[in-house]
């Protein structure tokens, strides 16, 4: 395992046992400023997560709004509704065996069902120019594939895998008819060197017959566990282009799929754009609460006569 | 081992985490009397909800951006939360002088 992967792992479990041992002294906590500051980590965590998604703005809205906002105002009302003296008894908590028995039988049924259930997970699509033949345009490939199971690893060969695997193939600047075919190679270690053999194809068709953008999707099914590597090419009356690998490295890499350029351009237009309306709703909403806020925590004033 | 590393299975390990957030917030929300306590415990539930959304829509493909821009949401509506549950506590403070939620059972005094 590379070393970037070794601390990537380190620091996500350090920031998530940051997380449980936060929320955990927020629940039992008996000093309630000690909750405050033990929600105060949890916040950074959460923040550190999002990080971890590569979901840089949400990151900073974190931080910004949450611990720079929300938090503070909790620690003002922990200091202005407590004698800070009777810290002993601020923060009284009634546990019973009924609650902490259902809140475990609900942590367990949510993490059976996150662990069991199999996610799809896409690898980053790869763009690929094939050579042009003769009185032919070159054509640009761009094939992205969907995996249908948690349980992968990438392992020096390829892929292993059990479930299923979507490909599919867009290719750009041709006309006619043509077909896309898959192909899923099945490997065997043998005296330390991967052999690769054909494991199955898959065929489909072009939907359109038009010169532009084209795409085309394949699937396999039921798969055994075992190292794979996958390739697409095209193929016309006038014959078949080169095979073109999936995934980095012209292997089936199983890698997730991120944003690799972060989240900030793609949620400033989607605010401009389809979510104007909530967004105009949430500022009024905001300047709502706030003279709400006002209203309620003024004092009240008692007119004589 | 490797099968419960980050790097192999992010997406299980996040909700996992979520899990442990939002079952931690929610025993804060039903045990705790302090109001303010209770308030954190939704803090709590909330940020476990907006692990799950971001975490959803940065790796399941084809999904869009939806789940983030829903977190934001989420985030502006807590800090509306916040700021209206804080004056309430404050308000039940000025006319009883405590906050617990157990006692405050009257709109006023």
């Amino acid at each position: 395992m590379p070393i970037q992967e070794i601390l990537l792992n380190i620091f996500f479990y350090a920031f998530a046992l940051v997380a449980l041992g936060g929320g955990i002294a927020v629940a039992v906590s008996r000093n309630i400023v000690r909750s405050a500051f033990a929600l105060l980590a949890v916040l950074f965590a959460v923040a550190a997560m999002y990080g971890f998604m590569r979901a840089d703005f949400i990151l900073v809205a974190q931080v910004l709004i949450y611990v720079g906002g929300i938090l503070v105002l909790i620690i003002f009302a922990v200091m202005l509704t407590h004698k800070i003296t009777d810290v002993r008894l601020s923060n009284e908590s009634a546990p019973g065996p009924a609650a902490i028995f259902a809140c475990l039988c609900l942590f367990f049924a949510l993490a059976a069902v996150a662990l069991s259930y199999r996610w799809e997970r896409a690898a980053p699509s790869r763009e690929a120019t094939v050579p042009s033949r003769e009185g032919q345009p070159p054509i640009r490939l761009e094939l992205s594939m969907t995996q249908g199971d948690g349980r992968t690893g990438v392992t020096p060969g390829g892929t292993v895998l059990d479930g299923f695997v979507r490909c599919a193939v867009a290719a750009r600047g041709q006309g006619g008819e043509a077909q896309a075919r898959f192909r899923l190679e099945r490997g065997v270690l043998k005296e330390s060197v991967w052999q690769w053999s054909e494991f199955r194809t898959a065929e489909a068709r072009f939907r359109a017959a038009e010169p532009g953008t084209r795409r085309a999707e394949g699937s396999f099914d039921r798969l055994p566990p075992g190292p794979y590597r996958w390739s697409a090419r095209i193929e016309d009356f006038e014959g078949e282009t080169a095979w073109v690998a999936f995934g980095s490295q012209g292997e089936g890499a199983a890698a997730d799929f991120v944003s690799e350029r972060g989240l900030t351009k793609s949620i400033g237009s989607a605010f401009m754009g389809p979510y104007l309306l909530p967004f105009e709703l949430v500022s009024v909403l905001l300047l709502a609460a706030l003279v709400g806020a006002a209203y309620l925590a003024r004092k009240e004033v008692h007119r004589q006569g | 081992m490797t099968d419960y590393l980050f790097s192999q299975r992010p997406l299980e390990n996040l909700l996992v985490l979520s899990a442990a957030l939002f079952v931690l917030g929610l025993y804060t929300i039903v045990t705790r009397k302090n109001a303010v306590s209770v308030l954190m415990g939704v803090e709590l539930v909330l940020n476990a909800a907006n692990v799950n959304f971001v975490a959803f829509s940065q790796y399941l493909p084809g999904r869009g951006i939806h789940g983030s821009m829903f977190t934001i949401f989420v985030i502006l509506l807590a800090a509306a939360e916040a700021a209206v549950a804080l004056a309430i506590i404050i308000g039940i403070y000025q006319n009883f002088g405590r906050v617990d939620v157990d006692q405050a059972d009257l709109m006023k005094e």
